[in-house]
């Protein structure tokens, strides 16, 4: 209750923030995560559009639809997450302008497949992710190399050289 | 004003105060010594406004602060804080319930 007052009041006026940061500069950053859960996400997609509606055990495929939905929003917030951990925390000064257009891309379209079941957007946000895996591998000075993933949904996927 | 209210931003001081909680500080710092165990909230030079938790008060009066959480920074990474740093004291904390909105 209380919480709630102070949140409206928060978003109006803007309360100072006081950082409980962990702030260990632990240096393990890396796009995989986001990959995984990128992919993930056309996982979910293609599994949703398969399950079987003419069937007799409407439970069961309520039940699998939920879940697939419930790990499609996780994942599709994780790569949210990952992403902007990697843009904030680790990307410095040029690199971060650089991603600034394509971090707020891959936002838009994570959300994007949150809201709906559409193939083409969970297969754009993995590009995306692809694509910022590339910049974020370029900062550290590491080539990388497209293969596609050797597991279900087969796309092709950005992996680092080392 | 006697009080302050801030946002907590951040892990480190899990489970007391989580990142989103607000907290209500007394900053009438004459009515106060923070002492070991006390949560503070202080300006830093490097981070900015801060809470932790106060360790000990050294007897040139300066603070050694730590967080709750094992991976928190505590005074080896940020020095110790001047008396005059200190704003206030945390006296209450209000806590939403965890959400994670649809959007």
């Amino acid at each position: 209750m209380i919480h709630s007052l102070l949140s409206k009041l928060d978003s109006k006026v803007g309360l100072e923030k006081a950082s409980a940061h962990c702030d260990v500069p632990c240096g393990i950053y890396d796009p995989s995560t986001a990959l995984i859960s990128a992919l993930t996400v056309v996982r979910m997609v293609d599994l949703i559009e398969d399950l079987e509606s003419n069937t007799a055990d409407k439970a069961g495929v309520a039940n699998k639809m939920i879940r697939c939905v419930a790990q499609k929003e996780e994942h599709a917030e994780d790569v949210k997450h990952e992403v902007r951990i990697i843009w904030g925390d680790f990307l410095k000064e040029a690199a971060a302008q650089e991603a600034h257009d394509l971090t707020h891309r891959i936002m838009l379209k994570a959300s994007a497949c949150r809201q709906g079941v559409n193939r083409d957007d969970a297969v754009e946000l993995v590009e995306l992710v692809n694509e910022f895996a590339e910049l974020f591998w370029k900062a550290k000075g590491v080539e990388t190399t497209r293969a596609v993933c050797p597991y279900e949904p087969k796309l092709e996927t950005v992996y680092p050289v080392l | 004003m006697a009080f302050q209210i801030v946002r907590v931003a951040g892990q480190s001081m899990e489970p007391k105060y989580r990142s989103g909680d607000y907290l209500l500080v007394w900053t009438l710092k004459r009515l106060f010594k923070p002492k070991a165990g006390d949560a503070i909230l202080f300006k830093h030079a490097r981070h900015g406004l801060m809470v932790k938790l106060v360790e000990s008060r050294g007897a040139d009066g300066r603070y050694a602060v730590r967080g709750l959480h094992p991976l928190s920074s505590e005074t080896r990474t940020l020095g110790l804080i001047p008396e005059d740093d200190v704003i206030g004291k945390v006296a209450l904390c209000f806590r939403g319930k965890p959400k994670r909105p649809l959007r």
